[in-house]
């Protein structure tokens, strides 16, 4: 009988260490998203995107605008290229935003503006040296563009006298756009 | 064919030659792996019926009370952990949520372990053959739900849908039935070895889930479980 007791205390054993296991597992997921970054350290991907590429025979440039709009907050960058010629085509490369020529970005919030309406204001200052807007590639034929970009927009708050109360920044990281359509078109403005 | 039929009868032959004694009634204790199939074991998002149940293991106390020659009634005592859910399979829900809801991130946080208690009952007929006996046995019976993992689902980025989900299974008690063969090799007079094969299958705990507005993307309401359990055991003559 001996035997069978040592049996009986092993698979109680067994049975309490398995039945106190408990653990806690978690996982989580981003989206995958064609246009996608993130704001302030949470993962962001816009409903409303609005791609174009617009060619100004007056001018002869060509501008790259991007803008993607959800849950009140709105992104938009865009690229003037010089010199252009025209086609549906963009130069691929690293645009640092520089505000005066022609690589601007700005961050979006929606606000009340004076007249009591609810409109997308800029939530701060994207400016010089702030970020970068980096177009991987592009596919003229089928309108499919591809890249990335990053950039941080300060809001600085000023009393009376001109001091400085408060800076906030926002940070918009990993910003990508992948294969992203976009429609193209040349008028002069 | 033919040669498999009468390989088959042949064995039986031999088996019930050696079937007409009155046989003894047993006491066996197992242990072993219980492997979940069917939806039990599917691990993916689509399915509402998956309930990404690993493998774990099984201990029981299985007896036989012989009630005319090799006729037995055979009780079945067992208890199976199925496992917890993995970071491979928290993801996946995650990524799934991710895309249904079209929300900008999923978290996806799982606590607890399949854990289930069976009692089942039923006909037992044994073939022995010198110091082997093969018992086969159908039987049904409860299963009682001790425990099994509750999920919490938190998205970003979707207005409609602010709050936690939270999906939890309910306990209780069910009805269940399955089947079993094992072999018992007797290496004393009264103690055997024993390899069983068995098979449990119940429609497995009502699933009941709470705080969700947003009506897409998986829902559960229940979670069949079927199990497949292969144990090794010593069994003592009565």
């Amino acid at each position: 009988m001996n035997k069978l007791r040592l049996l009986i205390l092993l698979l109680s054993a067994i049975f309490l260490i398995q039945s106190c296991k408990k653990d806690t597992v978690s996982s989580t997921a981003y989206t995958t998203a064609a246009f996608q970054a993130n704001i302030n350290g949470s993962s962001w991907a816009p409903d409303t995107i609005t791609t174009r590429i617009l060619f100004n025979p007056d001018n002869q440039d060509k501008t790259f605008f991007c803008s993607g709009m959800k849950d009140q907050k709105e992104v938009i960058f865009s690229i003037i290229l010089k010199n252009s010629i025209n086609t549906p085509g963009f130069t691929t490369g690293t645009y640092a935003i520089d505000s005066l020529n022609g690589v601007w970005a700005q961050y979006r919030t929606l606000q009340q503006d004076d007249q009591g309406n609810f409109v997308y204001l800029k939530h701060g200052q994207v400016e010089k040296g702030s970020g970068s807007v980096i177009i991987t590639e592009i596919d003229s034929v089928k309108k499919q563009i591809t890249g990335t970009f990053a950039f941080y927009s300060r809001a600085t708050t000023y009393d009376n006298d001109g001091n400085v109360i408060s800076i906030s920044v926002d940070n918009i990281t990993g910003g990508a756009f992948t294969n992203l359509p976009y429609s193209f078109s040349s008028s002069a403005q | 064919m033919k040669k498999t039929y009468l390989l088959t009868s042949l064995s039986i032959l031999i088996f019930c030659a050696g079937a007409s004694a009155q046989m003894k009634s047993y006491l066996g204790f197992y242990g072993g792996m219980s492997v979940p199939r069917g939806d039990f074991a599917n691990s993916t998002y689509e399915n509402s019926k998956s309930g990404f149940a690993n493998r774990g293991m099984t201990f029981s106390v299985d007896g036989g009370i012989y009630v005319y020659k090799n006729l037995a009634i055979g009780i079945n005592m067992s208890f199976q952990d199925q496992g917890e859910l993995t970071a491979s399979d928290t993801y996946t829900l995650a990524q799934g949520y991710t895309n249904s809801f079209k929300a900008d991130q999923a978290t996806v946080t799982a606590v607890g372990r399949y854990h289930t208690f069976d009692i089942l009952v039923g006909p037992q007929y044994s073939f022995s053959y010198h110091k082997f006996i093969l018992d086969l046995r159908a039987n049904a019976g409860f299963i009682k739900i001790l425990s099994t993992p509750s999920l919490t689902t938190k998205m970003t980025g979707v207005p409609q849908q602010t709050g936690e989900i939270v999906q939890k299974g309910g306990g209780g008690i069910l009805l269940g039935y399955g089947g079993n063969a094992a072999l018992r090799y007797k290496f004393a007079d009264n103690w055997a070895v024993v390899l069983r094969g068995n098979y449990i299958i119940d429609k497995g705990p009502t699933v009941t889930t709470t705080g969700r507005t947003e009506n897409v993307g998986r829902f559960v309401t229940r979670v069949p479980m079927n199990v497949f359990q292969t144990t090794i055991g010593l069994t003592i003559d009565l």
